[in-house]
């Protein structure tokens, strides 16, 4: 593992090792595709996940790539960040096909726009105009109060109990 | 009441393209999620998954519960193995939290695990059989799956759903005489093993209905993300408990099976044999368990801050890898999780490469010996 992380960083590249089998790379955005192409060729052949984070107070998403090599038993965790005011992101679908429904499904839940990517047409929601809904900015509570009105349990007199926050 | 013609979507001088859809209820798919098929006569020649039926808004539930709270959401992700999903959330919530669990914790979540894992592979041979037409073994699998539900009732309070880990451990111990009745349950299944071997892999029927049906190869199944025991059906020997052991795995001495046909039959038989090996597991786990404490104190749920970080952490499952990647901000709730179903990459995106050209009888066959699980892809 060590020689992977040693070669990230002679790349000029942030690596650190994680516990025993794992190690995280960030990478600005336009080098994730020669560093995904790279890890690729060096066995990390499986790709497990791709995964967005929105960090709202610093105005960014975060993808998450992560592979795996069956041969040395690693894994690498490839992150990398995008401004969010304007989520554009190159398609790794020259990479690995599977990218398409990874990328499609982040598309449809945080918006962001990926580039060289055919189809990103709707996935898993239907009809839907409001934000999209993983982003920490849409309110679940505040959509379906719109959305469905509270009615109150007549019969018995049962009030709705007030809401508590945990903070 | 008026009968709608199917759509017709294509005609060549042969045969008509048909619009046909697999789902959201139909005996040859589990759970709510349909495939639309474009049928040219029997064949299929185009699938379009169609996910969204089932989905639950899991990820963002999830970020507005408290840690502990989330557990009793997230056994609902995957419906016929959802231990797996309170061990993997519970382990990265512990390693964010640098929280060590005891050894006799350890030993008492393998358990659950293995005892989880037999289940489902007993309820993927239902599958099997219900997807061939061999009746008789879902009725057999499904009634001794009820026999190891029977023990998760006695151990936890629930039958399907246990919500009976706990970041620092497991909420409680095990009862006395539990290990003893886990031991006679032992017994009993390896009893049944031949009686199954009868039944469902010597059947001649179901050899000529799974044989060279969906064949993978072992480039494929890498390419495609594809894990657990239809990666070693392929012929790939990787196995997270024998390649990166969490637990107690490296504890245990076991085997992995590989089959390497990469069909279906060579699924089936996969399953088949992974459960003789958990089955050798809960065997060690009954005679190695150390006494001690179930779980160590971790603060006032109200109170229980994890520190800010990400982590993935991974339980390999009865259908593959099933990961949890967790971030925290350091608050009493998760800022972020995100949630690896196996299935995701071989239900959502390979199908439509290996359906193609398939007999519409052999899709649920595929389905099921893939063991394809909607819910933890539409999560």
């Amino acid at each position: 593992m060590l020689k992977h992380v040693e070669i990230l960083r002679n790349m000029k590249l942030e690596a650190k090792p994680l516990g025993d089998w794992e190690f995280e790379v960030s990478v600005p955005r336009e080098r994730v595709a020669e560093v995904l192409s790279y890890l690729k060729s060096t066995g990390f052949k499986t790709f497990i996940h791709l995964a967005c984070v929105d960090w709202i107070d610093e105005e960014e998403f975060e993808l998450v790539y992560n592979l795996e090599s069956y041969e040395d038993a690693l894994q690498a965790v490839v992150k990398t960040r995008i401004p969010r005011n304007k989520p554009t992101m190159e398609s790794m679908m020259s990479i690995w096909g599977l990218c398409q429904v990874y990328e499609r499904e982040i598309h449809e839940f945080f918006g962001v726009e990926f580039i060289g990517n055919p189809n990103l047409k709707p996935f898993f929601l239907e009809n839907w105009m409001d934000t999209p809904p993983l982003r920490k900015d849409f309110n679940t509570l505040a959509y379906s109060e719109e959305l469905f009105e509270f009615k109150e349990d007549e019969t018995h007199g049962i009030k709705a109990p007030e809401r508590i926050e945990y903070k | 009441m008026e009968l709608r013609p199917l759509n017709v979507s294509n005609t060549n001088n042969k045969y008509k393209t048909y619009e046909l859809f697999i789902g959201p209820n139909h005996p040859g798919i589990s759970g709510n999620f349909s495939y639309v098929l474009d049928m040219e006569g029997h064949k299929v020649a185009n699938v379009t998954p169609d996910p969204g039926l089932l989905h639950r808004g899991f990820e963002k539930l999830m970020e507005r519960r408290l840690w502990t709270q989330n557990l009793a959401l997230i056994p609902r992700i995957c419906v016929p193995e959802p231990d797996v999903n309170e061990v993997a959330y519970c382990m990265g919530v512990e390693h964010l939290a640098g929280i060590e669990i005891p050894k006799h914790a350890q030993y008492i979540r393998v358990i659950v695990l293995e005892m989880a894992r037999i289940a489902a592979f007993l309820f993927s041979f239902s599958g099997l059989g219900g997807s061939t037409g061999l009746y008789t073994a879902p009725n057999w699998s499904i009634g001794d799956r009820d026999y190891v539900l029977d023990l998760f009732e006695w151990l936890t309070g629930g039958r399907v759903y246990h919500i009976y880990q706990y970041p620092g451990g497991v909420k409680n111990d095990i009862p006395d005489g539990w290990l003893d009745k886990l031991s006679e349950l032992l017994d009993y299944l390896e009893s049944r093993l031949p009686e199954y071997d009868n039944l469902i892999f010597r059947n001649p029927i179901l050899q000529k209905r799974t044989k060279g049906v969906g064949y993978i190869p072992a480039e494929e199944a890498i390419e495609n993300g594809i894990t657990g025991p239809n990666l070693r059906a392929s012929g790939v020997k990787w196995d997270i408990r024998k390649a990166q052991p969490y637990l107690v795995y490296d504890e245990l001495n076991f085997d992995i099976p590989i089959t390497g046909e990469g069909d279906a039959f060579a699924r089936a038989l996969q399953r088949r044999l992974e459960l003789e090996e958990s089955i050798k597991i809960l065997r060690q786990c009954v005679k190695q368990i150390p006494d001690g404490p179930y779980r160590v104190k971790i603060p006032n749920p109200f109170q229980f801050r994890v520190p800010a970080g990400a982590y993935y952490s991974k339980v390999e499952s009865s259908k593959g890898e099933f990961g949890y990647y967790i971030v925290s901000d350091g608050d009493v709730k998760p800022y972020r999780v995100y949630v690896r179903g196996p299935s995701y990459s071989a239900g959502l995106y390979y199908a439509n490469k290996i359906m193609r050209g398939m007999r519409i009888e052999d899709v649920p066959v595929w389905i099921h010996t893939m063991d394809i699980c909607p819910p933890d892809f539409d999560r």
